[in-house]
């Protein structure tokens, strides 16, 4: 199944945008004098900061999060139907089981 | 037959508006409001779906000020609807005050586990059982999440910590105050880079709160 694009889907999912966000000084640096320094050693930083929403964010918040009310979820690859999940009959023995105010 | 498609259940109402191709309506269930679209069929799963879904949850959020984001597939009758509502409107009401004002953020831990992988044992003692569950349900970087939920304790209204399945990654919720996200990563910039080295640590959001919408199923 060709995923379809619509004009407000506006996430690139190959690769996500990514700014690596620079670490800030504790506290400002004092100024010199004399010659500049040499260019300080470029400092990895390991805080990324993504600010659209990745296909991951995107199938985390929706398949694995969020109230479910009932779904029938048909998780497709290529056609081919992997699974079907008809979470409904399990609101139906959920509701007989439970306790009525 | 035309039926419900469930964005997000909402405190409030709000003027009907369009998101893409659809038309989001807000009805009264009980106590509490439905975002919805009116539809033949739930929209089958694929990748521009979700995208715009994501889209348009996120564009309620916009729209009202406490939310619970449905999970995909929310497609009901409004009778169904209206029971399930009723069922568990204590944990609807909980979680609503809870988000109120609020959206989320996430953080992705990933890297090597500070701990070292449990094994199973074959035959174990009930001791041997209880540690090995207890490992596998501790997420693997506790050093990590204590240094981040050190970093936005004054930021952070509450918190979720999900570990990964492979122990190679967890993920941390938050629930901020709208319009904080600036001052959230600023806070966990100011985390020592010891903390972090080794690891890649991704930032997202803000979001509308997905990861605090209650287990109604539970």
């Amino acid at each position: 199944m060709k995923p379809r694009r619509t004009r407000h889907t506006t996430v690139t999912t190959a690769h996500p945008p990514r700014t690596v966000l620079p670490r800030r000084p504790a506290h400002p640096a004092p100024p010199r004098r004399g010659p500049a320094p040499p260019p300080p050693k470029r400092e990895v930083a390991r805080i990324i900061d993504q600010s659209q929403a990745s296909l991951v964010d995107v199938i985390d918040n929706l398949l694995n999060r969020g109230v479910v009310l009932n779904a029938d979820l048909i998780l497709a690859l290529a056609d081919v139907d992997l699974v079907y999940v008809r979470l409904s009959a399990l609101l139906c023995a959920a509701d007989r089981v439970s306790p009525r105010r | 037959m035309t039926g419900w498609y469930v964005y997000a259940l909402t405190g409030a109402a709000a003027p009907p508006f369009r998101a893409g191709h659809r038309q989001i309506e807000f009805v009264r269930i009980g106590q509490f409001h439905a975002a919805i679209a009116r539809m033949a069929e739930a929209p089958a799963l694929s990748e521009a779906a979700l995208q715009d879904q994501h889209a348009i949850v996120s564009a309620i959020a916009g729209k009202v000020d406490a939310l619970l984001p449905a999970r995909f597939g929310a497609f009901v009758d409004e009778a169904e609807l209206a029971a399930i509502v009723e069922w568990r409107a204590g944990a609807i009401a909980e979680a609503l005050a809870l988000v109120r004002g609020r959206e989320q953020m996430t953080v992705r831990i990933t890297g090597e586990p500070e701990s070292a992988p449990v094994h199973a044992i074959d035959s174990p003692s009930g001791t041997d059982y209880l540690q090995q569950r207890r490992a596998a349900a501790s997420p693997p970087f506790p050093h990590v999440v204590a240094a981040i939920e050190k970093a936005v304790r004054s930021i952070a209204g509450a918190t979720r910590v999900e570990p990964g399945r492979d122990r190679a990654r967890t993920s941390v919720y938050h629930l901020i105050e709208r319009g904080t996200s600036d001052v959230y990563r600023d806070a966990l910039r100011s985390m020592p880079q010891t903390v972090t080295a080794s690891l890649e640590i991704v930032v997202s959001g803000p979001w509308p709160p997905f990861a605090f919408a209650p287990e109604l199923l539970a």
